[in-house]
């Protein structure tokens, strides 16, 4: 099990951008209008 | 309209592993399901009085309901639940997870995307059901019900709202149309939900103790399960 999140963790290296986006989704009172915000095809 | 249950096991801190275990059908398999549980409720072993629910955990411990049943009984219960599994087709799915070893490696903002062991295990249960939805559901739309726990409902919801609204803007054929969060004394699929939660979250203990050596479980009825019904777990 751990070597299957070690796996995970090391793929989203270089994904700092995208995780930011997507923990902001999760700490907003708006998560749809977030998402709207951060997925430009979604407008 | 397709229907995914869920129930949680090892939710409690002292747990190494925690888990959201599925069971997925179509309304027709439900609906025989429910029919079939049912019934068994009403005679569920040679002797005892009919039950109002069927709990995995007090059965196993012989208490609650099942107070003064002796292993056969138990046995012979779980082992007839299984076969309506079995009989109906339905197909189940779970994301165990180490807590300890989550709380090591996901820190920081991926931490925040994806939760805590269980509220990962939580987004997994969408995310497993909607892919067995695509590949072998055979309809467009999906409800999920999850056993209620006041704790995780909120972010149950809001992680069904994003795929709602994913689901919209770039559809995979497979549209999530309600999430739900129900009692087991009420909706008996959540009660099939429980034993396959049990029977997996026991097996992930094994493996998570035996350092990944326990590659099968050792449980008879969930290898029963597991040659039987698209049963998968990781």
């Amino acid at each position: 099990m751990r070597s299957a999140i070690e796996k995970m963790v090391a793929l989203e290296i270089g994904n700092e951008e995208k995780i930011a986006a997507a923990a902001s989704l999760m700490l907003s009172d708006a998560p749809i209008k977030v998402a709207d915000e951060i997925t430009p095809t979604s407008r | 309209m397709l229907r995914a249950y869920f129930d949680d096991s090892g939710s409690h801190r002292d747990s190494d592993v925690v888990l959201w275990s599925g069971l997925f059908g179509n309304q027709y398999q439900w609906e025989h399901f429910e029919k079939l549980w049912a019934a068994k409720l009403q005679n569920p072993s040679p002797g005892k009085v009919p039950l109002k629910r069927f709990h995995m955990a007090n059965c196993q411990a012989a208490d609650g309901e099942f107070l003064g049943w002796s292993r056969t009984a138990t046995d012979f219960l779980i082992h007839e639940l299984g076969d309506i599994i079995l009989r109906c087709g339905l197909h189940s799915d779970g994301a165990a997870i180490s807590r300890k070893d989550w709380d090591d490696l996901v820190t920081g903002n991926l931490r925040t995307a994806l939760g805590d062991a269980e509220g990962y295990s939580l987004r997994m249960a969408f995310v497993r059901a909607l892919k067995w939805a695509r590949m072998k559901g055979g309809e467009s739309k999906i409800a999920f019900i999850f056993d209620r726990r006041k704790e995780r409902e909120g972010e149950g919801k809001r992680i069904f709202e994003l795929f709602e609204h994913y689901a919209r803007i770039e559809s995979s054929g497979v549209t999530p149309v309600s999430v739900a969060f129900s009692d087991s004394y009420n909706v008996l699929p959540l009660q099939g939900a429980d034993m396959l939660a049990w029977e997996q979250y026991r097996y992930a203990t094994e493996h998570l103790r035996s350092d990944g050596k326990a590659k099968y479980a050792s449980r008879k009825e969930l290898q029963r399960l597991s040659r039987g019904a698209g049963l998968r777990s990781g």
